[in-house]
């Protein structure tokens, strides 16, 4: 079990109820396989927690997997009768870090209407949330640009929001500089979201990932394997021929 | 039902570039780049509507004019005659854009990044934390040392030959580390891939193997032909 994974774990642990907890999907459906898991799994452990879900999007064609989770573990999204209670789907904020600074300084004004094209004072949880000063804790499911550096640039910098991250596993070397100090906790790639499915066993939450980690297992062996007949064959000619 | 075998059938469109780029390839991503475009552009219009057009027109908000003008200066990139003033909403979004950016970033990316690097070393800090002091040390001639690596004006011998060796090994690691994890990210979303074909709706591998087959007889079938007119 990586530390990544556990600290995103506890940082969704140590949330009560009532928090507010921002959610955003900035990954497209190329990511899907990697990224999804991870939402799915994030919003059941927000639910757990009872915390107050915000979910938004800043890539346009990453909204719609919110709507999917909220589906998929909630029961249902704008049909739900906690919704605009207990969670809200502001949908997609254009123009990445400009939305973002946007968004942070009035959230009222950057979504006037939720995703489903409820205006945003109607939803009784939004009265509270005014800016970024009023979340708890950013979570950030990324896969490139706008993504982590852009959040810490315009959310954890201006307002010191906890910030945690659920990245592909291409982005996470470039992500790991910012832990634990700026980011404090990160879910890498499948093998993270894995483990936090494990993590969440205790919630009633059953994973999907356990198939797809053993085929990934058996072709990280497979590569090795061939690395290492690659060299040992690398080898045999490079000083075999000298002999 | 439907939507499920399109996409299989598209999945299996594009993983024929394995064999070769062909005719069914170039179809799923023109397919992909159009319905992208397409669908950024609606869920773009929404915004504007819900955000500027509505106001204006319900509640009077005339200021929402001024930004919904700039934001038509772009059309002015067809214009050979007056393409001078599409510089002027790109300059406003460049600007904002970069002006927003730099202020986080010499926080986020720069001091808090060297603070971080330099952090006096820790023994209670955990494995993992960058001040636990194995780590520390392990950051600090890593660091020194790339950035010898990056030392052009002076020739490298001697001592300054040493730390730029560092250095570059410092980087063939964390190349090494970046191409492991691309590897395993690439793993992920073929496996992704396969299980949609194989598992979701049960019966669609039925469907999926033998599509697989025919697309590929086809396109072995179709370049076989292009080649033999050639000859």
């Amino acid at each position: 079990m990586s530390p990544m994974t556990i600290a995103y774990h506890d940082v969704v642990e140590k949330l009560k109820p009532g928090d507010v907890a921002i959610i955003s999907m900035d990954y497209g459906p190329a990511s899907m396989p990697e990224q999804y898991p991870a939402t799915k799994a994030t919003v059941a452990h927000l639910a757990a927690k009872g915390a107050k879900i915000v979910g938004v999007g800043f890539w346009a064609d990453g909204v719609p997997f919110m709507d999917r989770a909220f589906k998929e573990i909630l029961g249902a999204s704008k049909d739900h009768p906690k919704y605009g209670i207990d969670f809200v789907n502001l949908g997609w904020v254009p123009n990445g870090e400009v939305g973002m600074t946007a968004l942070g300084k009035d959230v009222q004004a950057t979504c006037s209407k939720d995703y489903y094209g409820t205006p945003i004072g109607a939803l009784s949880m939004m009265k509270d949330i005014k800016s970024g000063k009023d979340f708890k804790l950013l979570i950030t499911i990324a896969s490139g640009t706008p993504g982590v550096p852009e959040w810490l640039r315009q959310w954890q910098a201006q307002f010191g929001v906890t910030t945690i991250t659920a990245v592909t596993a291409v982005s996470a070397p470039g992500v790991r500089v910012y832990f634990p100090a700026q980011i404090a906790g990160t879910i890498e790639g499948l093998a993270g979201a894995a483990e936090y499915e494990v993590l969440l066993a205790r919630y009633g939450y059953k994973g999907t990932l356990a198939p797809p980690m053993d085929a990934q297992s058996l072709s990280h062996l497979m590569v090795i394997i061939f690395i290492v007949l690659g060299n040992v064959g690398f080898a045999l000619r490079k000083y075999g021929k000298g002999k | 039902m439907l939507g499920t075998l399109m996409a299989a059938a598209f999945t299996l469109m594009v993983y024929s570039f394995f064999y070769k780029e062909n005719k069914a390839y170039r179809f799923a991503e023109h397919v992909f780049i159009g319905l992208a475009v397409a669908h950024g552009a609606v869920i773009s219009s929404k915004y504007m509507w819900d955000t500027a057009l509505t106001p204006l027109l319900t509640k009077g908000e005339t200021y929402w004019i001024l930004p919904m003008l700039v934001g038509l200066l772009f059309f002015f990139f067809f214009s050979k005659k007056y393409f001078w003033v599409y510089r002027i909403p790109i300059s406003t979004v460049v600007g904002t854009g970069v002006g927003l950016g730099m202020a986080g970033l010499m926080r986020s990316q720069f001091t808090d990044q060297i603070r971080q690097t330099i952090a006096l070393t820790n023994p209670k800090a955990a494995w993992y934390a960058g001040d636990y002091p194995i780590n520390a040390v392990l950051i600090a001639i890593g660091v020194i040392g790339t950035l010898f690596f990056f030392i052009f004006t002076t020739e490298q011998k001697g001592p300054l030959r040493y730390a730029s060796h560092i250095g570059r090994w410092t980087m063939m690691i964390a190349f090494g580390a970046a191409f492991g994890f691309t590897v395993m990210a690439r793993m992920s979303l073929l496996i992704g891939r396969m299980q949609f074909l194989l598992d979701y709706p049960a019966g669609v591998a039925w469907y999926s193997i033998p599509v697989a087959i025919l697309i590929l007889a086809a396109v072995v079938l179709m370049e076989r032909s292009k080649a033999a007119k050639k000859a």
